[in-house]
């Protein structure tokens, strides 16, 4: 995953917590240092490595470290340094999320090794919509389910996630949020 | 209409901002986007080409016919009034049977983004194809990149600094332990030292032998961790500088010059000679280097040639040289199996005993670390039984024609008055005679030496050599200087030739009682440089002067035969001959002026000042001999001293006082010096004699005043 990443979980849990605790989760972690750059791309093991960390220091589980990561994400990082994506991106939760995947196919045109995760919109009845939720990835589903939370937030919306159902696929991981609008 | 539909909507398609656009330059026709942001329903008839004002192609100007002349240009429109702008093309439709052009394009997204506060646009109002979204996500993460970067950057500054200052703070620490620690450790060996002068037998001759062994071991060690501290600082303030490499090495040479001498070896430059550039480089490591080099070769070797080498070797350095130096030596050189670790710290390549006796061996170490900061290598091949040459190559970028010279030791001199003949120097100390000996030598002259009045008689009456000028100390055993003085210019020849008196006293009665001698001036002990060149520039024949700062080339004839007395007034000094003021006496007795009226126990243990002008006139080379023999020889004379006033023997007290006194100043021992000097006006008044009690706080002095001239000497010799 790219620096972004790293940085935006560093950035919450010293803005939670303190830079002492953050040194504390560095050091848990074993990751030699975290001077990351938003560009450069790093292994996937860093991030995961951070957040099991962050959740061993926390007294969490790993899933509410991620959730609480995801919701971060969007309203903090995501709002300060791509707001006018955001903006771009949709007037509403829904309008952003399907403008999601064309945007990442564009940061993919120039992050060569961008490996975004899939998403798909449907709109049923009585504000029923169904977001299918797909990566190479193992073990963010909790983190989207955060970033829904996020979304939900940044445009006003109320949303509640009436279901998460896990899917069985060959690889990565796939998974079907059933949630409400407001 | 266009002929197809089809292709309208193909352009659709492919862009989101589409007009057609009539021979008369009206927008007939708009995607929605297009359409919505120009008002198209609302606005009546618009003409596109003017409806914006475009920054580019740079030479349209407005009308149909320039557009169409700008096809295949980027078109860069915007409207104030409307907070939106363009970028595109313009087509022609001719073709497709319309009599018109087309602008297809997008949004311009950097001037929306940079000139409304809310340009509401989405991504759907930009085609897949169009780069400005990816530009504007790599713009924002670049940001944050550069952010990141200049965090980092700031970070790693300080981090830098902290070092920076702890580094300096432990070499601070280091500095002030070590000579903390050297202080009063030159007090205990110093009294070991006067211990062994008692009669000690059995164990306590035994464990004073250790003691004095293990102190001086101590001391090595203390040393070594003082250079090593010295060193970062030492390199780190070795700048960049012009400087003329022939000066240099003729610098070094002449530094190694007298101890090279001393011990019967010959001292030679190899290759050729007159570089025809001037340099640029760390001239203060290069000199350490070389230095280095040859003390270690003259150090080591019994017997033989010492050659330092300097050559321009092959290379295709466009704005310099590299340079090849080389110190070999004949000495006894360094066993196969001693080589690897010759560069380690406390290395010589000598047995334990013998490298004990040399040094710590820190010399090499320091060498290799210079070379390697100067960009070279140092290498080393030795035969044992033939000798031992030190070689390495550095580059030299060649100085600006206009560059300013560092001056060199060398060249130094060159600006300061040059002299020839011979002085007789009269001095019953050996360390004053060796001293006062290099100086007068360093000036250009032949030196004789006399350690009496008497021996100095004999030898102008043996005529040996003619003598031009004769440096005379009042106080010595025998014959007075004085009295030899008197006796002096009553030999048929010697009646015009200048004496000089050497005095540590400034009595009144001294200048006097000199000036009836026939005496032309009093320089005080010590003896400072410039009032002896002072004095010369006034009593030698101009013929023995020549100097660039006083004589020009011009004015050398015209003064041949005459004194120089023009230079001698500019430097504001007087001769007893024809001042009645005491200005010269009283600049003569300049060291020990300011201090003079205070008691030993108010002046400081150490000046530094003497050592300083000192190092400048013979080099470290040649005053670290003579403090040696002078820390050797002052052990006899305090021990007899010490004798005398137990003895109650006046005349030996007068006498010693006198000389420790003298040599005590002579090296900055300040407070020591003041002590023997009351030691002996007490002495030379007609009470009570000094008692040996009086000696126990000089000793003390002593022991100080060492450690400070050792602590100095280490730091001289790394510069």
């Amino acid at each position: 995953m790219y620096g972004v990443i790293n940085k935006s979980l560093r950035d919450m849990v010293v803005e939670q917590f303190g830079e002492g605790k953050w040194q504390e989760v560095l050091l848990r972690s074993g990751v030699p240092d975290d001077s990351f750059l938003a560009m450069q791309s790093y292994d996937d093991d860093v991030t995961y490595s951070l957040a099991q960390a962050c959740a061993d220091e926390m007294e969490i589980d790993l899933s509410d470290a991620l959730r609480a990561f995801g919701v971060h994400w969007v309203e903090n990082t995501v709002a300060r340094q791509y707001e006018s994506l955001l903006r771009a991106a949709g007037s509403d939760m829904l309008e952003f999320l399907s403008n999601l995947n064309n945007l990442h196919d564009r940061i993919s045109s120039t992050f060569l090794n961008y490996r975004p995760p899939n998403f798909k919109v449907k709109e049923g009845e009585g504000n029923h919509v169904e977001i299918l939720y797909l990566s190479e990835r193992l073990g963010l589903t909790p983190f989207v389910e955060g970033l829904l939370q996020g979304l939900a937030q940044r445009f006003n919306q109320s949303m509640e996630i009436l279901e998460i159902e896990p899917q069985v696929v060959d690889e990565g991981e796939k998974t079907l949020f059933k949630v409400r609008m407001g | 209409m266009i002929k197809s539909d089809q292709f309208w909507d193909e352009l659709q398609n492919l862009f989101t901002l589409v007009g057609q656009i009539d021979r008369e330059g009206v927008l007939v026709r708009a995607s929605p986007l297009l359409a919505q942001k120009c008002q198209l329903d609302s606005a009546g008839t618009i003409q596109f080409f003017e409806h914006f004002k475009f920054k580019r192609p740079t030479a349209f100007n407005g009308s149909l016919s320039s557009a169409r002349e700008s096809k295949g240009e980027l078109f860069l429109g915007f409207s104030d009034v409307l907070g939106f702008a363009i970028r595109g093309q313009v087509i022609d439709y001719t073709e497709m049977g319309l009599d018109g052009l087309c602008f297809v394009g997008v949004p311009w997204l950097w001037w929306i983004e940079g000139n409304t506060v809310d340009g509401t646009l989405t991504m759907s109002d930009f085609p897949v194809h169009d780069v400005q979204m990816d530009q504007l996500f790599f713009m924002s993460t670049q940001q944050s990149m550069v952010e990141d970067l200049q965090a980092l950057n700031a970070q790693l500054k300080s981090a830098k600094q902290d070092v920076e200052r702890a580094n300096e703070a432990r070499q601070k620490y280091f500095h002030h332990v070590s000579h903390e620690m050297r202080t009063p450790l030159n007090g205990v060996i110093s009294a070991l030292s006067l211990m062994s002068d008692f009669k000690l037998d059995g164990k306590l001759l035994e464990y004073s032998q250790l003691a004095s062994k293990s102190a001086d071991r101590l001391l090595e060690v203390i040393n070594f961790t003082l250079e090593t501290a010295s060193l970062e600082s030492h390199m780190k303030e070795a700048e960049i500088s012009a400087f003329c490499l022939d000066d240099l090495i003729e610098e070094c040479l002449m530094l190694a010059r007298s101890r090279s001498l001393e011990k019967g070896l010959e001292l030679r430059r190899s290759g050729k000679r007159g570089f025809s550039k001037n340099y640029m480089g760390r001239l203060k490591l290069l000199r350490q280097v070389l230095g280095n080099l040859l003390s270690n070769a003259v150090k080591f070797s019994q017997s033989g040639t010492i050659t330092l080498g300097a050559s321009k070797v092959e290379s295709n350095l466009p704005q310099g040289d590299i340079i090849e130096f080389s110190v070999s030596d004949q000495g006894p050189g360094i066993p196969a199996d001693a080589i690897d670790k010759l560069f380690e710290p406390f290395t010589t390549g000598l047995s334990l005993e013998t490298q004990h006796s040399q040094g710590t061996g820190l010399g090499l170490s320091i060498v290799e670390r210079f070379v390697d900061a100067l960009g070279g290598t140092i290498s080393v091949e030795s035969s044992v039984g033939e000798g031992t040459i030190f070689c390495f190559n550095i580059p030299l970028s060649f100085a600006p024609e206009n560059a300013v010279l560092e001056s060199t030791r060398v060249a130094v001199r060159e600006d300061t008055p040059k002299f020839s003949g011979t002085v007789l120097l009269v001095d019953d100390h050996k360390i004053n005679l060796q001293l006062n000996g290099k100086v007068l030598e360093s000036m250009g002259f032949d030196v004789a030496i006399a350690d009496s009045g008497e021996a100095a008689i004999a030898h102008i009456e043996s005529k040996a050599e003619a003598v031009d000028l004769i440096l005379m100390d009042l106080d010595m055993p025998g014959l007075s200087g004085f009295d030899a003085t008197q006796r002096i210019l009553e030999i048929s020849g010697m009646e015009d030739v200048p004496i000089l008196a050497l005095t540590a006293h400034n009595g009144g009665s001294d200048r006097r009682q000199a000036e009836q001698a026939g005496m032309r001036e009093m320089l005080g002990k010590p003896m400072l440089v410039e009032d002896l060149r002072t004095a010369l520039l006034a009593h030698l024949p101009a013929t023995l002067v020549a100097s660039k700062a006083c004589l020009g080339s011009e004015a050398t004839d015209s003064l041949k035969g005459d004194r120089v007395e023009d230079c001698a007034s500019s430097t504001d000094a007087g001769s007893m001959d024809e001042k009645e003021g005491h200005s010269m006496i009283e600049k003569s007795q300049a060291p020990a002026g300011s201090d003079d009226n205070k008691a030993p126990e108010d002046v400081h243990v150490f000046d530094r000042k003497p050592i300083d002008r000192l190092v400048l006139e013979v080099g470290i080379v040649v005053l670290e001999t003579l403090v040696d023999k002078f820390l050797g020889e002052s052990t006899d004379r305090w021990e007899r001293l010490r004798k005398a006033m137990a003895d109650e023997e006046r005349n030996i007290i007068i006498r010693e006082a006198h000389t420790l006194g003298s040599a005590c100043l002579t090296f900055g021992l300040a407070a020591a010096g003041r002590s023997f000097r009351r030691i002996e006006a007490s002495a030379l008044a007609d009470g009570m004699l000094p008692t040996a009690e009086q000696l126990s706080p000089i000793s003390e002095q002593l022991g100080l005043g060492i450690g400070e001239l050792q602590t100095l000497l280490s730091e001289q010799r790394l510069q």
